[in-house]
């Protein structure tokens, strides 16, 4: 059932039921009340009855006018008076058309109510000169009956009309309250693989609705994320292999060039082995990236000593560069060596590393890299500043977009994948990449890893 | 036991006063007072929810923690204590009074004058008063990199 439609019947049937029991109410206590009010006045008209018919005193006239004036002949209107001095006989009971309860109550609490189908009694007793009358009033209640007939239907047809009036205003109310919610499935159903870019519009002053608007594009985000790395998986791994695919053929290249010693030979060989074993390593480690997308949750991770991995990444870059100029800053290194520990996955973190080591020194064409590392209490902090070309200010908002390229790097070699893969490894590693560049001076990159709780101060 | 007063401004850029003194004192266990010379603020809510530590720490720069605590990693065992402290007198007698009271024993101060911030309305230049004073000072070439642009201020310390 359509959520639109329970509300509008839960709406109706509240509102329905509150009225329902709230006219019931009413009515009861109306028609209760027109009862009680006929009696007295049928008790009125027989203590007016008993003072003209019974009393002898002059301003029987009086009274006799009032009554006259003040007191409407109401249908049907019998006055009896009885005379307790003679015995009171069952049939005439019978005959003046009143039950014996009444009789009883009335002798004994002087005062007594009986209704017999629209016959209304009234009885008192009185007592003149130690003498007992009974005196009953009688008549039919038209007049309340009536009412309360036009009451029953004034309520039966205010009760449909405000069943319709309600059934009209939830529907508008149900209306306006998932219009958003139609709005947004009719967004989310234009989003599709092809346009994963759109976003949902957030609503303004709906918190719920901005809830699910945040998330749904929260998802989306992540959505994109992992279909841009899958679809860029080729060209990531194809960046990432011809590395050492390089070094390999240069190396082989080199040592082909002429006659060498075995020694040489093996050394080389060696070389190419261990570039070999790393080719293996990344090729694993990528089709990890890949397979984990952004938030990829299995990883082998270990402590790893920042400062050794920096010194690693410094001989890959100058095996690819032999030209490279890299200068490594650890005067502010902590006394503390425990304290260099960061828990990582060491592949990924060479390669987020040694991209940007590799784009230090390509963009700068082989001018002096500094890499420097700082740690505090919480982060370890690694600073790599080249004096290359730069980035363009208004291009740094997009250098995270995979295959994104500077206007300014025309001469040189690249995809635009190494930026977004070491992103990427470093929000793995929870950490942050801050990038700071104006064009023509150079970059500084800045990357924070969490040092694990152990080693927290 | 030293105890060291050092002037700063709460940028990365002014511990480099720190990192000078700390490379030339030869003593373990030192004890190292940053100080900010700051106004008091002359309305009365100011005054009633004023709070010193909440008052640094929107001086600070982003990052001025973060180096702070690389320099403390870094000279974990000869550092004995290290906090950072408002001098919030006018006179001179006054600034005396704050050295004698915190036991200081030497100063640095850098040799160049307005390298330090100074928020015009906050503060005011301490370097005056730090020239006035009896203890130990030990005057310092301090040269600030230069007000470029990098907001990655951790970079102006790592890499000088």
């Amino acid at each position: 059932m359509k959520t639109q439609n329970k509300l509008i019947i839960f709406l109706t049937a509240i509102f329905v039921t509150y009225i329902l029991f709230f006219s019931g109410f009413i009515y009861y206590s109306l028609s209760n009340y027109s009862y009680t009010d006929f009696y007295k006045r049928l008790e009125i008209r027989a203590v007016t009855a008993a003072k003209i018919e019974l009393e002898n005193a002059q301003d029987i006239n009086a009274i006799k006018d009032i009554r006259q004036e003040f007191l409407e002949i109401l249908p049907n209107e019998k006055i009896i008076i009885i005379d307790l001095e003679n015995s009171l006989k069952k049939s005439d009971i019978k005959k003046y058309g009143v039950s014996q309860g009444f009789m009883n109550e009335l002798l004994e609490n002087g005062r007594a109510y009986y209704r017999k189908d629209n016959n209304y009694y009234s009885g008192i007793t009185y007592t003149v000169e130690e003498r007992k009358y009974i005196i009953i009033a009688s008549a039919e209640n038209y007049y309340s009956s009536h009412h309360t007939v036009y009451l029953r239907n004034l309520l039966v047809v205010g009760l449909l009309t405000s069943c319709l009036i309600i059934f009209f205003i939830s529907y508008l109310f149900s209306r306006k309250v998932l219009l958003p919610v139609k709005r947004i499935v009719r967004n989310m159903k234009n989003i599709s693989t092809e346009n994963l870019n759109l976003r949902l519009q957030i609503p303004e002053n709906n918190e719920e609705l901005k809830e699910i608007c945040i998330s749904f594009n929260d998802m989306l985000n992540r959505l994109e994320t992992s279909f841009e790395t899958q679809r860029n998986f080729v060209s990531n791994a194809s960046h990432e292999l011809n590395t050492p695919l390089t070094s390999i053929i240069g190396e082989a290249d080199v040592i082909l060039s002429k006659e060498r010693d075995p020694a040489e030979y093996v050394k080389s060989l060696h070389i190419i082995l261990e570039e070999a074993e790393k080719l293996n390593k990344k090729t694993k480690a990528l089709l990890f990236l890949a397979q984990t997308g952004y938030n990829g949750k299995v990883q082998d991770f270990s402590l790893v000593r920042v400062d050794q991995l920096i010194i690693d990444v410094k001989e890959t870059v100058e095996r690819v560069y032999a030209d490279a100029k890299i200068q490594l800053d650890f005067k502010l290194l902590p006394e503390n060596p425990d304290k260099l520990k960061v828990m990582a996955n060491e592949q990924l973190l060479h390669l987020a590393l040694f991209n940007i080591v590799m784009n230090g020194c390509k963009y700068s064409n082989r001018q002096k890299v500094k890499i420097a590392i700082g740690i505090s209490f919480e982060n370890a902090i690694i600073i790599v500043e080249d004096k290359g070309i730069g980035i363009p200010q208004k291009e740094l908002d997009f250098i995270y977009d995979p295959f994104f390229r500077a206007s300014n790097t025309l001469n040189y070699d690249g995809y635009g994948i190494g930026l977004p893969l070491t992103r990427n490894i470093i929000v793995m590693h929870k950490g942050t990449l801050r990038v700071n560049s104006s064009e023509n001076e150079g970059t500084v990159v800045e990357i924070k890893i969490p040092l694990p709780f152990l080693t927290k101060v | 036991m030293q105890h060291i007063l050092i002037p700063t401004d709460f940028t990365v850029d002014s511990l480099e006063i720190l990192t000078i003194a700390l490379e030339g004192e030869k003593s373990q266990n030192l004890n190292i007072t940053l100080v900010y010379g700051a106004h008091l603020s002359s309305s009365i809510t100011d005054l009633l929810f004023f709070s010193k530590s909440s008052f640094i720490e929107k001086l600070q720069e982003p990052d001025f923690n973060e180096a702070l605590a690389i320099i403390r990693n870094k000279y974990a065992d000869r550092i004995n204590s290290l906090r950072m402290d408002l001098f919030l007198g006018r006179t001179h007698g006054g600034f005396r009074d704050f050295v004698e009271r915190n036991g200081i024993t030497k100063v640095y101060i850098p040799k160049s004058e307005a390298l330090l911030r100074v928020d015009g309305k906050k503060g005011f230049n301490l370097l005056p008063f730090l020239r006035n004073i009896d203890v130990e000072s030990k005057e310092i070439n301090y040269n600030r990199v230069g007000q470029n642009s990098n907001d990655i201020s951790l970079s102006k310390l790592l890499i000088p």
